[in-house]
């Protein structure tokens, strides 16, 4: 066996997790949730609320995460771990969750004050994060081979270019970005998720 | 070619150390799933890695039904990354 082969079998672990589609329907609704918090207050008239909102949307969003985490490990032990097997994967440092309080914390108060200054340049975030975004997923779920991870990118990077090209503004346009790419991407695991679910009978070991 | 780790080269066995070598725990179903070994040759494999203290077997349950992890050991890490590094030489100085 070469060294390639050696360092394909020791990614197919990685590449097993995504099998159940269970991941991508599971970042699909968070995104779509963070679509959905940063999508509301452009429908609601701004008031006092306002400037509070935005200090606890970022530990909202960080919360989600976690959220996430359990809930994907709940659908994994119902659907997945009978029919494909169990992987645990090295666990993240107990200081992880401290940063992300940390991050959204900062991030807060950051939009917070961003939200009352100038910000023509700042309607260009969305696009840029879009791009960020499209080659995070291009590469991190292309080499875990998650085939859609090409069309989720072009999907991120096209939402981000109408959301500049209509400007349409930060907030609308993260909301809009977030959320095209929460619901495209709990759709394709949606459907990943029913066809595992047919193909993998349950096998006990 | 003398020096070769015996337990590793085994085709068998040397896929199922690279299937463990960057996770911390799988279980038998899945090794079995991507290994295709039967049951009987894939218990057979891993008594032979487990003797040769490179990897570690839990016997345990998930609610009622018998769950079994393996993961490797840390001397199973080095003997898997001892054992590439010696075959990268050995097909370096071949061609």
């Amino acid at each position: 066996m070469q060294n390639a082969d050696l360092d394909e079998i020791s990614r197919r672990p990685l590449r097993a997790m995504h099998a159940d589609g269970i991941p991508e329907f599971i970042m699909g609704l968070t995104w779509l949730f963070w679509g959905l918090m940063l999508g509301i207050p452009q429908i609601v008239p701004k008031g006092a609320w306002w400037k509070p909102y935005w200090l606890v949307v970022p530990w909202l969003l960080a919360l989600s995460g976690f959220a996430a985490q359990w809930a994907m490990k709940r659908l994994k032990e119902r659907w997945s771990y009978r029919r494909t097997g169990y992987v645990e994967f090295s666990k993240t440092g107990a200081r992880s969750p401290w940063a992300a309080f940390l991050i959204a914390g900062i991030s807060g108060i950051v939009i917070a004050s961003f939200l009352s200054s100038s910000r023509s340049w700042l309607d260009l975030l969305p696009l840029g994060c879009a791009i960020l975004v499209a080659g995070a997923l291009a590469y991190g779920l292309g080499r875990q081979g998650v085939r859609r991870a090409g069309l989720y990118a072009a999907v991120t990077i096209a939402l981000g270019i109408c959301v500049v090209a209509l400007s349409i503004g930060i907030e609308l346009g993260f909301a809009i970005v977030w959320g095209g790419l929460g619901a495209s991407m709990s759709v394709g695991g949606g459907m990943q998720m029913a066809k595992f679910v047919r193909t993998h009978q349950e096998i006990h070991g | 070619m003398a020096d070769l780790d015996r337990v590793i080269h085994e085709p068998a066995r040397l896929l199922l150390v690279a299937l463990l070598r960057k996770i911390e725990r799988a279980d038998f179903v899945f090794l079995m799933n991507e290994s295709g070994l039967t049951r009987g040759n894939l218990s057979s494999h891993l008594s032979k890695l487990e003797e040769a203290g490179y990897v570690e077997i839990e016997k345990t349950y998930r609610g009622k039904v018998p769950l079994t992890l393996i993961g490797l050991t840390k001397a199973g890490r080095a003997a898997f990354d001892n054992y590439r590094k010696q075959m990268n030489g050995l097909l370096t100085r071949a061609g």
